[in-house]
């Protein structure tokens, strides 16, 4: 019986090489939040949380929408699949915590750049806006589903529960908390 | 017993005849088949196993529009519809968009099986307001086009499809319940 084999094993830790892959690892995300924000690189985004997003303009293309189901939900949404660019998107989330009830808003592609996503899938249980369809539109009562080229949305309102793309930029992106009973806020900005 | 004997003596049934007898059966009952009259739903009924929409509208009126009985269909070359609505139902959900003012479609063609039963029960569809009843129908038994035509009250289930050019639809919202 070797003595050491009953004995737990001991072991220190060096601090110094933890914090030099900490450092590092933080600035790496940094780095990617400032390109995410800037425009420079896309990200694939999951939100499974319901929100709000709105857009003083959404242009899709290869636009669908079919009757759903939200994923792990028994809440009917619409199911819209479309590449899409978004002016002056902004997406806000209101959250209730033991502290009071705050409102969390993203902003997004508010400049000459706009928000662009490819690959989005959006479960949507209500949406609004001035809507055309320049390019044609079908409805297939075969499986209930719309299909058209284009898109084109103005002032549009969406009700989300669930939403997913495969890349996404957010130029210019703004995260704000705001208790919505009271006009005290903090923000940070990426510009 | 020379009957017998006969009939003992002809040679066994062979493959060919019976290839040529199935063949000759298949013919037949194909050619049954197709001289048989098709079934035409009634009136207010639909497609089995569609998601049909229900077209709604206060007011349509339709540029160039053609009425096809035979066809099941209807088109135009361009419309200004007011009070439109789409509803569908799926998955035990309701969903439907509603345009907040007039919307506007471009060359349009909507195919549906209640339009084969339109001289019965036009009145379910909607109401015609120009031309009359009378030459509406006349002129979709024969697929010619009304230059202007105005109906009120739309309520027409769609079970096959609609296609549009294009289409306007100011204030739309789309709701699921």
């Amino acid at each position: 019986m070797y003595p050491e084999m009953a004995m737990p094993m001991e072991g220190r830790t060096n601090w110094k090489v933890f914090a030099g892959v900490m450092a590092g690892g933080v600035a790496g995300i940094g780095a990617l939040t400032g390109m995410l924000m800037n425009g420079v690189v896309s990200a694939a985004v999951n939100l499974p949380v319901p929100f709000t997003v709105q857009a003083s303009s959404i242009q899709g293309s290869s636009f669908s929408l079919a009757p759903g189901q939200v994923p792990n939900q028994q809440q009917g949404a619409a199911q819209i699949q479309m590449n899409g660019t978004l002016q002056n998107m902004q997406i806000t989330k209101t959250v209730n915590t033991p502290l009071g009830t705050f409102q969390i808003s993203i902003s997004a592609g508010s400049g000459s750049t706009p928000v662009q996503a490819t690959g989005m899938t959006v479960y949507a249980s209500s949406l609004g806006g001035d809507t055309s369809f320049p390019s044609g539109l079908t409805m297939d009562a075969s499986n209930g589903s719309m299909g058209a080229s284009q898109l084109q949305m103005n002032n549009a309102t969406l009700q989300v529960p669930y939403l997913s793309t495969q890349s996404i930029t957010l130029p210019g992106m703004s995260l704000s908390i705001q208790p919505v009973s009271s006009s005290s806020s903090s923000s940070s900005s990426g510009q | 017993m020379f009957r017998t004997l006969r009939w003992a003596r002809r040679p066994a049934f062979r493959p060919w005849r019976l290839t040529r007898a199935l063949g000759l059966s298949f013919a037949a009952a194909a050619s049954a088949l197709t001289l048989l009259p098709a079934p035409v739903p009634r009136a207010g009924t639909i497609l089995p196993g569609r998601v049909p929409f229900t077209l709604r509208a206060s007011e349509i009126i339709a540029q160039n529009a053609v009425i096809s009985i035979l066809g099941e269909s209807m088109s135009f070359s361009s419309a200004s519809i007011q009070g439109m609505s789409i509803t569908y139902s799926a998955g035990g959900h309701t969903f439907t968009i509603a345009v907040n003012g007039t919307s506007s479609a471009g060359a349009t063609v909507i195919k549906t099986s209640l339009f084969s039963t339109l001289k019965d029960d036009i009145g379910s569809l909607f109401h015609v307001q120009s031309p009359s009843v009378a030459t509406v129908l006349a002129d979709a038994l024969i697929q010619k086009p009304i230059p202007t035509l105005v109906l009120t009250n739309v309520n027409l289930t769609i079970d096959t499809s609609m296609t549009s050019q294009s289409i306007q639809m100011p204030g739309m919202s789309l709701t699921v319940n």
